[in-house]
């Protein structure tokens, strides 16, 4: 069992953010989390990965509870991909991916040339290893969640956690970090990702958490939780959703949008 | 920078370094070859590198006990403070921009030069003489930077805007002490000792104040040395660092201990001498890039030169010496206005 949440509740202050939430993925599932803006994505993600430490109830992580880890031990388990990446200085694509080695290293030391190694070689399994010397400010948008893609293969983690890796990407962009997220599950990892897009999780994922206001709302296969039923519950708006190319994708669209 | 695509790419960036980082000590070894000739007594270059030598094997000179006496006692000294205290406040000036993710920070942000201002003030108010003055001077710097650090960790929120909150409240309070012992200070002579010391000068190096303050600031910037990587790591953000296995806050303390230290031995032997700690770093990264593990080594090297030669303006410019805090905030502030407005044109 690799990540396994029992009654997770998280405040801020007064205000109740997560409350009592359960779900599990298993090794080399790929799990999506939908919905509202607002509704503790970012939050529950900040738990499991131990940023905030604040958290009621339970994360187990490949049979540890997570308060039990230390940062390094958790980093082996779990790699993540933030949301929003703030460049203050401008790095070499290769040095921010070297900076995965941070698991391995004790703190008087620096990366050697094997750790070089496996950052050029990370890079090259996302497929920009031409943009090895590239500063990051010099990177698009896509190129840059493909260098923190890699980032989290050089950490060579049993878990990754992306937050909303594709809402700043186009389509075809999107299309590549999502294929190669599924990927790196076949290969035995789990991998969490949240999106806005309801469509994206029926195509990509084996697991949809649709995660409301009151808690979860549906935990399931696809088919299962992307229905009219439950996306407009979950987004408090009429929701139509369509089969498309027998039922092996399906489009989603406001409803007061089709008269 | 420039764009290097080729799969080489990373030996032909640790050459480029390599060579760099050896025309740069060479250039400061020839600047402290010159700055030991230059002086009211110039000396020739054999005699200067003679007499260096003299020390370690027995060689038979030109040169009289006069100008030996010059030499060790007065030029000697004062070259190697130059080099140690611009190598210093370099290396704590590019950690200390890592360390809050800002690079527009000096290494006096958290209220070490206040801090040693003050000590330095108060030993001088009560007549303590130059080692007690120094002593005084470094122990309320660290203390300075220890009062930022405990109020940083009781804070709610964000730790990095707590602590940057905590350094602007230190810095006043004791710049508000500096200015109420000034109040009170003899103005024949314990004002004019006082207005010299924040002034900065290089001007009293003594072998015995560098034996004593090299021991922390040697301590200190082989600390930062050796958490050169981990800085980089810091710079990704506290959430960031953490997911990659690194105790952001553990490296962060580290950092700005080390840094304070060095800060602390320099300021307390020299006076407040601003602007190199924020200006070299980033002559530094034009040279070398933004990476940690070159950009540590190569401000220590480039500041070293830096300051020394600054410092022989001071001392040969005019027959009087100008202070040499002076002439780094002349050269340091019309940098810092192309570093901001350049900043906002990207």
């Amino acid at each position: 069992m690799s990540i396994e949440l029992r009654d997770l509740s998280f405040s801020f202050g007064n205000r109740r953010v997560l409350d009592g939430l359960s779900f599990e993925v298993p090794d080399g599932g790929m799990a999506c989390v939908l919905g509202p803006n607002g509704v503790g994505k970012t939050t529950l993600f900040r738990c499991m990965l131990g940023l905030a430490p604040g958290y009621r109830g339970e994360v187990r992580v490949n049979g540890h509870d997570l308060r039990d880890l230390s940062v390094r031990r958790r980093a082996r388990e779990m790699a993540y991909i933030p949301q929003a990446h703030v460049n203050v200085f401008d790095y070499e694509a290769v040095d921010m991916v070297l900076m995965a080695c941070g698991t391995g290293l004790g703190m008087l030391r620096s990366p050697a040339r094997r750790h070089e190694e496996r950052a050029l070689a990370a890079l090259e399994r996302v497929g920009i290893a031409d943009l090895a010397h590239r500063s990051v400010n010099r990177l698009s948008g896509g190129q840059l969640q493909l260098v923190l893609v890699a980032r989290a293969i050089a950490q060579n983690s049993r878990a990754l956690v992306m937050d909303e890796p594709t809402s700043a990407l186009d389509f075809a962009n999107a299309d590549r970090v999502l294929a190669l997220a599924r990927e790196l599950a076949r290969e035995g990892r789990s991998v969490i990702v949240s999106t806005h897009r309801p469509e994206q999780a029926y195509l990509y994922f084996d697991q949809v958490i649709a995660l409301g206001e009151k808690g979860v709302l549906g935990c399931g296969t696809p088919q299962e939780v992307i229905t009219g039923e439950c996306m407009s519950r979950l987004y408090g708006t009429d929701v139509t959703v369509s089969p498309l190319f027998d039922d092996r994708a399906r489009s989603c669209v406001p409803s007061a949008r089709l008269v | 920078m420039e764009d290097v695509s080729c799969g080489h790419g990373a030996e032909a960036r640790g050459r480029r370094y390599s060579r760099t980082l050896l025309v740069l000590g060479m250039g400061v070894a020839a600047v402290a070859v010159l700055s030991l000739m230059l002086g009211r007594y110039p000396m020739g270059v054999t005699d200067v590198l003679g007499m260096l030598a003299s020390r370690v094997v027995p060689v038979q000179g030109g040169w009289s006990a006069q100008q030996e006496s010059l030499f060790f006692n007065v030029r000697l000294p004062r070259v190697v403070l130059a080099l140690m205290v611009g190598c210093s406040l370099s290396a704590a000036g590019a950690a200390f921009q890592g360390v809050f993710q800002n690079p527009l920070v000096s290494p006096d942000f958290l209220g070490a030069s206040q801090g040693a201002a003050l000590g330095a003030c108060v030993a001088i108010l009560f007549s303590l003489g130059s080692l007690a003055t120094s002593l005084a001077s470094f122990a309320v710097s660290m203390a300075s930077v220890a009062i930022v650090l405990a109020v940083s960790t009781r804070a709610k929120g964000n730790r990095i805007l707590a602590t940057v909150l905590a350094g602007v409240m230190v810095s006043s309070l004791f710049q508000a002490g500096v200015s109420y012992t000034k109040l009170v200070a003899d103005p024949n002579a314990q004002l004019q000792a006082i207005t010299f010391w924040l002034m900065g000068s290089l001007t009293s190096a003594r072998f015995r104040d560098i034996a004593l303050m090299g021991v922390p600031a040697v301590v200190g910037n082989v600390g930062l040395f050796v958490l050169r990587w981990h800085i980089n790591v810091l710079t990704m953000g506290d959430d960031e660092a953490l997911s990659l296995g690194v105790d952001a806050q553990r490296v962060r303390v580290a950092c700005i201990f080390c840094a304070t230290l060095v800060t602390a031995a320099c300021v307390s032997v020299t006076g407040i001498i601003g602007w190199v700690g924020l200006v070299v770093p980033h002559l530094a990264r034009g040279l070398v890039g933004v990476d940690y593990r070159r950009l540590i080594p190569a401000s220590m090297v480039l500041g070293a030169g830096f300051l020394l030669a600054v410092d022989d303006v001071a001392r040969l410019a005019t027959t009087a010496e100008i202070p040499i805090g002076i002439l780094t905030a002349f050269v340091g502030a019309p940098f810092f206005v192309r570093l901001i407005t350049r900043g906002r044109r990207r």
